[in-house]
């Protein structure tokens, strides 16, 4: 399997089917994490497009010590927030949404908990958590969807959002008990 | 040990705990029902959220990033090749022309000559109001010509291929269908 690192040489080097094999190995979870975001195929479909270009006509201010693919996403997570900007949706507030005590959810266990995801199915559960996705504060919801569909590390997470391990593992998991509650509001 | 909170029953499901840890919370488990209960279900949400459904990227979506990376350049071999093409058809077909006709060489060039005068002048003039006509109506065509590109690179991105061909086929019906009726309405006058 060829590096990525490898790969982006190459291309800058003028190897077209290099950044062809980028654009191959990327665009699924890419696509998977922006049409999670923005919530529309079309408009996903177009943003993965534009943040490929953007990449590769940045690619020669990439460094190589940091992993392509956390760079790539770094660029895309920079694209959705202008969008948001730029569609003036207060993406300041946004952030705010899950770092003031009284919106985060309780890491207490309460006493007479429900087993709320055992009455699912495991493809009903899916979708419910699709939808409870869509609710989820964006800052928290791209959080959600780089450890569990990208599958990213906490460490990868951090180096895109610059934030340190420790405050990225407590958002997912503020975001996993906040999907958890809107379950339980379902039933 | 107390009972377990959300946070660490996430950091015990992934395995982020050290061993220490790890044991006093499953020695913790084996006589907690209450945090049994809550491992299950998160286990459960995690497992769940690891297998949502996969967004799939459309059959020609990498080509249509290539083609905006990388706009396709006529290079001079594809113009001479173009030209040499056309040259040879041109010959093909005058003396397809001579077959068929069965007309003397010499004769065959003189009507062609003529005929080749006769287009001349009237290329002039045809190309004098042309001219005006396509410098005006450049800029709009271009556009629209833009937009059809556009929006045939974003349906064949959204459609199969096997639609595609259908969608090619009905387009050439509807406009064969339109083009019979505009004939009909045109000569309508003089059959009757």
């Amino acid at each position: 399997m060829i590096e990525d690192r490898d790969l982006v040489r190459r291309t800058l080097q003028g190897d077209k089917t290099a950044f062809e094999m980028i654009l191959i190995k990327h665009q699924q979870p890419l696509l998977n994490y922006i049409g999670r975001m923005v919530g529309n195929r079309e408009l996903a479909l177009d943003f993965t497009q534009e943040v490929f270009i953007k990449t590769y006509t940045s690619l020669s201010t990439y460094q190589p010590q940091y992993k392509f693919r956390t760079w790539l996403f770094k660029i895309a997570s920079n694209y959705i927030i202008d969008f948001w900007r730029k569609k003036k949706i207060d993406t300041f507030s946004i952030d705010q949404i899950g770092r003031r005590d009284e919106d985060r959810p309780p890491f207490e266990i309460p006493s007479d908990e429900r087993s709320i995801c055992a009455q699912f199915e495991l493809t009903e559960l899916r979708d419910k958590i699709e939808e409870a996705l869509e609710q989820l504060p964006p800052s928290l919801r791209e959080l959600f969807v780089w450890r569990h569909v990208n599958e990213f590390s906490y460490d990868e997470i951090a180096e895109i959002k610059e934030l340190p391990v420790g405050t990225v593992k407590n958002r997912v998991f503020q975001s996993k008990e906040l999907i958890r509650q809107f379950l339980e509001k379902q039933k | 040990m107390n009972c377990l909170r959300a946070d660490q029953i996430y950091l015990f499901l992934e395995g982020e705990l050290p061993s220490s840890e790890n044991r006093s919370i499953t020695s913790h488990l084996s006589s907690c029902e209450k945090c049994r209960r809550a491992v299950q279900e998160r286990k459960r949400l995690v497992e769940a959220s690891r297998s949502l459904p996969v967004w799939e990227t459309p059959q020609a979506f990498t080509q249509r990033v290539l083609d905006r990376i990388f706009p396709q350049r006529i290079t001079l071999r594809d113009w001479i090749v173009t030209a040499s093409v056309g040259l040879s058809s041109a010959v093909l077909a005058f003396f397809a022309v001579y077959m068929i006709s069965g007309q003397n060489l010499a004769d065959l060039f003189i009507h062609l000559n003529q005929a080749a005068l006769s287009l001349f002048q009237n290329i002039v003039v045809v190309f004098a109001k042309a001219a005006k006509l396509i410098s005006v109506g450049f800029q709009v065509i271009f556009k629209i010509l833009s937009l059809i590109l556009r929006g045939l690179s974003s349906l064949s991105a959204l459609i199969s291929p096997e639609a595609q061909i259908g969608l090619s086929i009905l387009t050439v019906i509807v406009t064969a269908l339109l083009l019979i009726g505009a004939k009909r309405k045109l000569f309508a006058g003089e059959k009757a």
